[in-house]
């Protein structure tokens, strides 16, 4: 069998814009909520959004803004966020959302991103409220934004009557980023089309019609895809009500979301996977008294790899609050392809296959792993089932060049459909690396088994850290400068330990074996320098001999054959070096023939 | 936990609840000194950052703002934070 799967034929939209399908939500009786940090409420029908749309439409019209503009926005979850969301494409302008600085966060970087952010959409306009808006001139200066900075209650204020300008499908209506990087962002530019493509979709795979069709609930942030299209926009295609709680709440107060579900009997709630691992560490059974679960149907888990085993004590830890086990669904998705591409049908819950991690890790070969254990039994990676394609999707996985590959063998995972982007905005040396014949490198590894989508891991330079996504660089840098380390030795990888909840930053380091300080203290201090420039910490450090590090014959680090490398466990301390050397290398050069094997599916 | 009267809030206070976030909420095995480092010290991530601040928030009934970052990098610095912000609010 090739690796090629097809999902069912999509239908044809019911709209050709987000404004319509809007329009069509007003008219029904249900809405928003929004929860505060005392678990109140603030209700915001979807009739009253789409007046307030249509004033903002009016107020943003007479700022100058034409159609087709971009207009960014920077804001926490909340009414605001919907104004200006919504207004935007009311006066037919493009919406990019944006994220808003945290507390206690760093600025210098935030500025940085921010500007080049604004900058790479050519935003004319930056929406915001009065809070984070003093916070975010520096940006939009140093961007030359256009209209500037402007607060969106001030600016509604002003808007009356309605303003909703005709737009086509094909017309752009959202940019989101598929990273943060201050390197290279991203602008992905996605059509009407696209999103309408993208929840109906998603739609299909909710239950048939009735009063519990669909109940969202929500706390994931409104400037990414999986909250953005996958609650907002599925909440509005299909009006059903949706519960919104601010990331940064539910990061501080887990039990918020579960209650959340509880409380409004939800039945659809995302997350990537560390928000269920986070749940099953951090919430007390105290703090879910009189709490009933079994509302929630699809507690879809995307946007990040998946650990079965945080996803089975996810499920261990919360049955007793009435969650049906099944309903823990591992989907598929990206932000270049809007936001879902592959579900696991509801009901089937968690599936996985146990592998053999070597053959995985050196050769590509999906090998099912055998029952042994001797001491020496062979190492077992065991990888969820990201399911089947969606509507109107298709995926294969190919070599690297283009020439389909049978199932059970790791390649390269591209797909099409209809919520595929045309690519990044005003960047067509990215659109054309991302995109041929409408196929979508997704930058990710995977194969295809028994029908059914798996991925393993990653070809593009990517760290996902809790669902979000960092370039390496931001890693490394950090480290520029420390004694200890060898200047631009070092390289920073994603990887999944067995047992973690989700992706951890590794960090791959070149000692300078003439500086006097030892390796617990050297450890320590890159920690510690990699918290404070990042505030991301690493899960694991490895120091290493000068020039272990793989490398391009140009000098350039590589990074995938580090991470694999590090995953056949072919990376060692310098200490360690002598007393097993000579099988080492031995072990080195077995690995750098199979790393050449694999170089083609990997296109390096 | 009830929310306290502004009016109570002592440094003490706030140096408790900040070396009870650490222990309970984030399990952080070490012991936490006033002069710690928020980074380099206690090794804080975003995530960690933001759940005590939302805790002292939310305890001591003050808004931290976002420009408030610059300022803050030891234990003894955010507590006085919170107590200047609650002396303000009243």
């Amino acid at each position: 069998m090739t690796a090629h799967l097809i999902g069912p034929p999509a239908k044809p939209s019911r709209f050709s814009t987000v404004m319509q399908m809007l329009d069509v939500a007003a008219a029904s009786s249900v809405g928003l909520s929004f929860v505060d940090s005392r678990e109140e409420r603030r209700e915001l029908p979807f009739s009253e959004l789409a007046h307030r749309a249509g004033r903002m439409g009016t107020a943003l019209a007479e700022l100058g803004i034409e159609p087709g503009d971009r207009v960014a926005l920077c804001l926490p979850t909340g009414v605001d966020f919907m104004d200006a969301f919504f207004g935007t494409l009311a006066a037919g302008a493009v919406p990019v959302p944006l994220y808003p600085p945290v507390r206690l966060g760093r600025l210098a970087e935030y500025h940085t991103r921010t500007a080049r952010m604004l900058e790479v959409s050519g935003a004319r306009l930056l929406l915001t409220d009065g809070r984070v808006g003093k916070l975010l001139g520096v940006a939009a200066l140093r961007a030359g934004v256009k209209l500037g900075c402007r607060e969106v209650a001030a600016l509604l204020e002003r808007g009356s009557g309605r303003t909703v300008r005709e737009r086509a499908a094909s017309d752009l209506a959202l940019i989101q980023f598929s990273s943060g990087s201050t390197v290279e962002p991203k602008p992905v530019a996605l059509s009407n089309a696209n999103l309408l493509a993208n929840v109906d979709a998603i739609d299909s795979f909710l239950p048939e019609d009735g009063p519990d069709r669909q109940r969202g609930a929500s706390w994931l942030p409104l400037y990414h895809d999986m909250g953005l299209i996958g609650c907002l926009l599925l909440a509005v295609g299909h009006p059903g009500p949706l519960t919104l709680i601010p990331p940064e709440l539910f990061l501080a107060k887990p039990a918020l979301w579960l209650r959340a579900i509880s409380r409004d009997r939800a039945t659809v709630s995302p997350a990537p996977n560390f928000a269920y691992g986070l749940c099953a560490k951090r919430v007390r059974d105290e703090d879910l008294a009189g709490c009933d679960l079994s509302s929630w149907r699809l507690a879809l888990n995307g946007a990040e790899p998946i650990a079965a085993e945080s996803a089975r004590a996810f499920i261990a830890r919360f049955s007793r609050f009435g969650l049906n086990p099944r309903a823990l669904t591992p989907v598929y998705g990206l932000s270049e392809a809007s936001l879902a591409v592959t579900f696991t049908p509801p009901g089937n819950g968690l599936c996985t296959s146990r592998l053999d991690a070597r053959a995985l890790a050196l050769r590509g070969e999906v090998r099912e792993a055998v029952v042994d254990v001797s001491a020496d039994a062979t190492p077992i990676r065991e990888i969820v089932s990201v399911g089947t394609p969606l509507p109107g999707m298709e995926v294969r996985i190919d070599n690297g060049q283009g020439a389909l590959l049978e199932e059970n063998i790791v390649g390269r995972v591209r797909v099409r459909g209809p919520s595929v982007m045309t690519g990044y905005f005003d960047n067509r040396d990215a659109s054309a690396r991302a995109l041929q014949d409408g196929w979508l490198d997704t930058g990710d590894l995977g194969f295809i088994r028994a029908g059914e989508l798996f991925i393993c891991g990653r070809a593009k330079e990517l760290v996902i850290l809790r669902g979000k996504n960092h370039a390496p660089q931001e890693f490394e840098e950090a480290l520029d400068g420390l004694p200890g380390v060898r200047a631009g030795c070092v390289i920073a990888v994603g990887h999944l330990p067995p047992g973690a909840d989700g992706e951890e930053l590794a960090l791959l380091v070149e000692r300078d074996s003439a500086a006097p300080i030892n390796d617990e203290m050297l450890r320590e201090q890159i920690s510690a320098r990699v918290v404070e420039r990042t505030q991301v910490k690493p899960g694991l450090i490895q120091l290493l001999a000068a020039g272990t590090l793989p490398r391009t014959s140009s000098g350039k680090l590589r990074r995938g054959e580090a991470l694999r490398q590090l995953l056949a466990e072919e990376l060692h301390a310098p200490d360690s070096v002598t007393m097993f050397g000579v099988a080492k290398e031995a072990a080195k050069s077995m690995a750098a023939n199979a790393a050449l094997r694999i170089k083609n599916v990997l296109g390096e | 936990m009830t929310p306290e009267e502004s009016s109570t809030i002592t440094t003490d206070a706030v140096l408790a609840e900040i070396a009870r976030v650490l222990r309970d909420e984030l399990q952080l095995a070490k012991e936490v000194k006033p002069s710690d480092d928020l980074a380099a010290d206690l090794q804080l991530d975003s995530v960690s950052l933001l759940t005590l601040v939302v805790e002292l928030e939310n305890r001591f009934r003050v808004a931290l703002n976002e420009a408030d970052a610059a300022d803050i990098h030891t234990v003894t610095e955010l507590a006085a934070l919170v107590v200047r912000r609650a002396n303000e609010s009243t």
